[in-house]
């Protein structure tokens, strides 16, 4: 404030300074014999703009950084009404590349960076089994007991299953609920409490004593009206009365964001005495000081102790990240990939600019230099070229962050629902601060060079006004573009190499059929079917119903359908020949199915049968393997009428079939061996209805849905999806990123196309003399044609030459997104570089018809 | 308006702070009192622009050479005066030895023969 007042009285002194010494020109002249109004006119003609020599002298008092600054801004906010070409240019330029990259840091954030909203949340870490066949194996119960004995790492260490789904009845009609059964140590581990009511207690977590029930927020909101008086009141879930003991905060969305129920966990002790069920998440909350190398060490110890101990633990150890790297997963990879194309097409975005204002400077040279003349330093200079594309740098971050929110609420409906935390992703302060930082780095790439130019500008040369002396600006103006190309190069690269690993995971042969066939999911209510033949009966009913409608091919059920969640794992024995020992397979992903189920999901039958009626109760246990467990247990080996168990003390069951490995957990590629077992012997209450047609599958929904109505009218089914669109909603994250990454490669494709058209139509410019004197002399319109044709691919060859060796490097780290495509796919490797001679070509279209055109004599006289 | 500082023919940067500092030498003067010394003592072939000599004389504030005061003058009119300082009167001796170094070799470039006599 004070350098502002000193600032004024200076202007004040100045113009009194200069109006003393015209009153004293003029006095001298009237001393001489003049009239006072001639002389006033004489004078104030002599001494020119008086407004402008008091500017002039103003700019030697640098001191005054912040008027000067205000100044100039002042006239950067008039240049860009006087420039609206170039000014809505660099705005939108920037507004894209900031925008978009903003957007997609704003996604990052949320789902990757974000501390997890629990206190000191970077003490919690994920634990898990890791076998020699599976990395990431849930852990079992009786490991977990053994670890919170042992360990010394962990402050505490809960087990909870993250999938426990209920049919919730009652006032406002029947609903499936997405729920999750955790124990009493959970929320102290979170250091949450329940917004409303209490944690269940360490006794709520045995069996029997279970029916107990936390709510999220959005369902106490949402179904009961947010009642305050709720705890203690009574719900029915799978129409049994449970006890609703608390209601949990807004923001608490654990272990998924979709969990809409809590339970009290009970495990089945069978699972203590067998050491086996590896189903539950882990998390674990390290002692204030210990580190994740400690904490692993710790649990390699403990695993070698229990590999000694049991014989069933003898390959497993134990695996742990940090809590949020867990829970963001699979997603970090995509997210960091569109983050990079995101910047890559700022960067292209920045080339553009810089070229730009390059050209500008140019223009104004002569102005610089008469500044420099006048006494004006260089720092002056370049803080006023700053301080004038200071404006349009702002309005450019500031549209730049209103597009990135805009988008972000047109994004968020479309993400994928298995990304996780996509509740937690919106435009906050660590988000605007990368935007902030974005803008600096963003203007310091844009202003470098002119800058550096304007340094070296050779002030006699820009007085005589001889542009050939401009070689050197050329030279970079090139460079610039060749780098565009290059990074565009890229850009397309990676588009091409996720489109064909798109295409190639749509065109893959899961091991099952899954055109022609709609799905849906039952929960069947164990109060109502309380035995398991009651729970099997009921399936086969259904199946005799939906069977008999007509265009049907085959029906059947299974208790989990492929890609559409986690699923159970667990450990097979088998029997060996010669007397030897069971030998056991961990991890196996068992399913219980009906006898048609293979056949309506068109799975291979490799040898001997499927399940078929005959296989029941009364009959002897049977189980069908897929080829992977066949070829392990007994290599080279008749597999059919062999027996496994599902544990020691658990009957053997005979093989009666073997099929084809399929892509049950994950499209790309499934490790995981598959068991079917039969639905009447191994009853299972979650079952997934599968019918195959000949028709369009939709147009069985309603037929379906009534033969389910027909059996049991209160029987909800829902999930009702084609197999197409079960497999397609596995890949949605992958389709958001390719889409995602193909529209920065177009939009920089675009920027590229601007950049090369510039750059030319430069070149042409900057050699009208040379092209007008080989016109004079004869060149015909082809030859000049070629002339400017050959400037342009000669960049561009140059700027693909580098984006190809860039696209290798990059072709590595994206190795991990791509399936059944190699990281040099010529088809990629050569359409991309196709594309941008073709680009350059349209490109060099406008200014080569202005080359052709050049008049030689007017060519000649050009500066 | 700025073309008619860009067309004029201008003295050196360097030569213009001394002349006016060399005019300071004999006491305190305003900006119109320096740019008439300059054109008497000169014998009217050099004319000081406004637009250079305000800039210069601020200049030349800043590095401390001169120090401005506001004085009354003989008409009772507020003045703003100039005065050398210390570093003003060392800077003046500076400059001169330079130039009479440069103008000592000018004439060396220009009359070749005159030099030689004096080798």
């Amino acid at each position: 404030m004070s350098l502002w007042k000193s600032r004024k009285r200076k202007d004040a002194e100045l113009s009194a300074e200069i109006q003393t010494h015209i009153e004293f020109a003029i006095q001298a002249r009237v001393e001489r014999g003049e009239s006072p109004k001639e002389a006033r006119t004489a004078i104030l003609r002599e001494f020119g703009n008086v407004a402008l020599v008091q500017e002039i002298t103003r700019e030697t008092w640098s001191w005054s950084l912040i008027a000067r600054l205000a100044q100039d801004l002042r006239n950067g906010s008039r240049m860009l009404r006087r420039n609206p070409g170039f000014s809505i240019v660099v705005i939108l330029t920037l507004a894209l590349g900031i925008g978009a990259t903003t957007a997609i840091f704003s996604v990052v954030y949320g789902v990757v960076l974000r501390p997890l909203p629990f206190p000191e949340a970077e003490r919690l870490v994920a634990v898990w089994t890791h076998t020699p066949q599976v990395d990431r194996l849930p852990l079992a119960a009786a490991d977990h007991r053994d670890i919170k004995e042992q360990n010394r790492v962990f402050e505490d260490i809960a087990i909870l299953r993250g999938n426990a789904n209920y049919n919730l009845s009652g006032d406002g009609g029947p609903e499936w609920l997405q729920g999750s059964s955790i124990p009493a140590n959970l929320l102290p581990l979170l250091k949450v409490e329940p917004a409303l009511g209490r944690n269940f207690t360490p006794e709520e977590n045995q069996p029997g004593r279970d029916h107990e029930v936390l709510l999220s927020h959005s369902l106490w909101q949402r179904r009961y009206g947010s009642d305050p008086h709720i705890v203690g009141k009574s719900i029915r879930l799978e129409n049994v009365p449970y006890t609703v003991v608390g209601v949990m905060g807004e923001s608490f969305h654990y272990p998924t964001r979709d969990i809409q129920i809590w339970t009290p966990l009970t495990v089945n002790p069978d699972d203590f005495r067998t050491h086996t069920g590896y189903g539950h998440l882990a998390v674990a909350r390290l002692r204030p000081g210990a580190t994740l190398t400690q904490a692993q060490n710790d649990l390699t110890t403990i695993a070698a102790r229990l590999s000694q101990q049991y014989a069933v633990k003898q390959f497993i150890s134990f695996g742990i990240a940090p809590l949020r790297e867990d829970i963001a997963g699979s997603a970090v990879k995509p997210l960091v990939t569109l983050l990079a194309a995101s910047i890559a097409l700022l960067l292209i975005g920045c080339c553009n600019l810089a070229n730009l204002l390059l050209t500008r400077t140019l223009t104004r040279s002569r102005e610089t230099a008469v500044r420099t003349a006048l006494g004006a330093s260089h720092s002056q200079l370049m803080i006023q070229a700053v301080a004038e594309l200071l404006p349009l740098l702002l309005i450019g971050a500031v549209l730049g962050l209103f597009a990135a929110t805009q988008s972000i609420k047109l994004i968020l409906p479309l993400l994928p629902a298995t990304l996780p935390r996509a509740d937690e992703i919106s435009v906050n302060l660590p988000v605007m601060l990368f935007c902030v930082g974005l803008l600096v780095v963003t203007s310091a790439l844009v202003l470098v060079i002119p800058l550096y130019q304007m340094r070296r500008s050779d002030l006699v040369a820009i007085l005589h006004q001889d542009s050939r002396t401009s070689t050197s600006k050329t030279k970079i103006r090139n460079s610039l573009v060749v780098s565009q190309v290059a990074l565009t190069v890229m850009l397309l690269t990676a588009s091409g190499l996720l489109i064909r690993t798109f295409t190639a995971l749509k065109d893959i042969d899961p091991g099952f059929r899954s055109s022609g066939v709609i799905s849906m999911r039952l929960a069947i209510p164990r109060n109502k079917y309380k035995e398991d033949q009651k729970v099997a009966l009921f399936c086969q009913r259904i199946l005799e119903q939906v069977r008999a409608l007509p265009e049907v091919e085959a029906a059947g059920m299974g208790n989990r359908l492929p890609l559409s969640g986690p699923s159970g794992l667990s450990t097979i024995e088998f029997e060996r020949s010669g007397g030897q020992e069971p030998g056991s397979l961990p991890a196996t992903d068992d399913t219980t199915i009906t006898p048609d189920y293979l056949k309506a999901m068109n799975i291979r039958l490799v040898s001997g049968r499927f399940f078929t009626e005959q296989d029941n109760l009364n009959s002897p246990l049977v189980v069908i393997l897929d080829e992977q467990v066949a070829q392990r247990a007994w290599p080279g080996e008749e597999p059919i009428g062999k027996r496994v168990r599902s544990g020691p003390s658990s009957p053997w069951a005979e093989v009666v079939g073997v099929v084809g490995h399929i892509r049950h957990d994950k499209l790309e590629n499934d490790d995981r061996m598959q068991i079917y077992w039969n639905y009447w012997q191994r009853a299972r209450d979650r079952m997934s209805l599968v019918v195959r047609t000949s028709v369009d599958p939709h147009s069985l929904v309603s037929p379906v849905l009534a033969a389910i109505q027909s059996i049991d009218p209160d029987q909800p089914a829902f999930a009702v999806r084609t197999l197409n669109e079960v497999i397609e909603q596995s890949l949605s994250l992958r389709w958001f990123n390719t889409v995602v990454v193909t529209l920065f490669a177009g939009s920089s494709l675009l920027l590229a196309v601007i950049g090369l058209y510039g750059v030319i139509a430069w070149n042409v410019k900057q050699q009208t003399r040379e092209i007008g004197v080989r016109i004079a002399l004869g060149a015909k319109t082809s030859a000049v044609l070629k002339l400017v044709l050959a400037m342009a691919l000669k960049i561009t060859a140059i700027g693909i030459g580098f984006g190809l060796v860039g696209s290798y490097v990059l072709g590595r780290l994206l190795q991990s997104l791509l399936y059944d495509v190699t990281k040099t796919d010529p088809l990629t490797f050569t359409a991309v570089p196709a594309i941008l001679l073709l680009s350059a070509v349209a490109a060099s279209l406008l200014p080569a018809l202005r080359a052709i055109r050049v008049n030689p004599i007017v060519a000649l006289r050009h500066e | 308006m700025r073309r008619r500082y860009e067309n004029r023919i201008e003295l050196l940067q360097g030569t213009l702070d001394l002349i006016i500092l060399q005019t300071l030498q004999w006491g305190p003067r305003h900006g119109y009192g320096i740019s008439q010394s300059i054109r008497t003592g000169s014998g009217d072939v050099l004319q000081v622009d406004t637009g250079s000599l305000y800039p210069a004389l601020h200049r030349l504030e800043r590095k401390k050479w001169i120090k401005a005061a506001w004085t009354v003058s003989d008409n009772n009119q507020q003045v703003k005066t100039y005065e050398l300082t210390a570093a003003g009167k060392k800077q003046l001796a500076h400059e001169r030895s330079n130039w009479d170094k440069l103008s000592e070799a000018m004439a060396g470039i220009l009359h070749p023969g005159q030099q030689e006599g004096e080798g």
